[in-house]
């Protein structure tokens, strides 16, 4: 059962799929991943994508709490 | 007698190749400023001679590139070449910079414990983004360049006879340089930021801060 709520895990697709399609993401020992690979593991919610809706999550939560500007 | 530059740099898949070049060009640095250097490259980078060069070359700065997780970092094949609780201790009176997944979450620790000066990684994994038509060339990598010359700079400050505070800094600096570089330019790869940002976030020195080699 999904910890994560679909708003939350909508909005990280939505930043994901800002990203450019012609670079990938090194992470761990995977082979580069393309924004849609990244966008696949949000959608399963394994441990890659885990560790994406973290990221993003935070650096959101970083910028409401005036963390970090924008 | 000079004070010794210890670098491994297994290249085995994309990720170890980028680091391999970028931190690579570090040793220009050590030369320039009278170190000695010992290079562990691509298939040589095997635990058996990591841990010769540690216990008898004594070296003065370690950093390790390549892939780990919370108790290890690795070398060629992922090879595991330091591991918390079997072997940390050969890192003792060392600066220690692991560019590699997560081993500063408890390698780093263990590894201050066993005697290290200072244990510098990240408590997550480490990410960067590059361009795959630039594999052939990563120092002309602009993408990757924005993640990896931080990590590249944190080493050179530290050749230079830096402190690992002031060597922090440098790198944070730099990171946060490039952060705003990619919000005021009208930057495609603007998204990217988030990624950058956190690698300052998970970025964890265990130890000495003021420890200088």
């Amino acid at each position: 059962m999904s910890n994560v709520s679909k708003e939350v895990k909508d909005l990280v697709i939505f930043r994901l799929q800002a990203l450019p399609p012609s670079i990938k993401m090194s992470i761990g020992s995977m082979e580069g991943l393309s924004k849609e690979q990244l966008i696949e593991h949000v959608k399963d919610e394994d441990e890659i994508g885990q560790r994406i809706i973290e990221i993003q999550m935070h650096f959101l939560q970083s910028i409401k709490t005036g963390k970090i500007y924008a | 007698m000079p004070r010794t530059y210890f670098l491994t740099r297994p290249n085995h898949d994309d990720a170890t190749h980028y680091l391999a070049q970028w931190i690579g060009e570090t040793t220009k640095t050590a030369e320039e400023n009278g170190l000695k250097v010992i290079e562990l490259r691509g298939k040589k980078v095997k635990r058996e001679d990591t841990e010769k060069i540690l216990a008898k070359m004594h070296p003065d700065l370690v950093v390790f590139t390549g892939h780990g997780d919370e108790n290890t970092v690795t070398g060629h094949d992922r090879e595991p070449l330091i591991v918390a609780g079997k072997n940390e201790k050969l890192l003792k009176s060392k600066i220690v910079y692991a560019i590699a997944c997560s081993s500063g979450k408890n390698l780093g620790p263990k590894s201050v414990e066993a005697g290290a000066k200072s244990y510098n990684g990240y408590a997550e994994p480490f990410i960067f983004f590059y361009e795959p038509e630039k594999v052939s060339r990563p120092l002309q990598d602009d993408t990757a360049r924005l993640f990896l010359e931080p990590a590249q700079l944190f080493v050179k400050a530290l050749l230079k006879g830096n402190s690992v505070k002031d060597a922090r800094k440098k790198k944070q600096e730099l990171l946060e340089k490039n952060i705003n570089f990619l919000y005021s330019s009208s930057n495609p790869n603007v998204g990217i930021a988030t990624f950058l940002w956190t690698n300052g976030e998970i970025f964890v020195s265990c130890g000495d801060q003021e420890a200088t080699i």
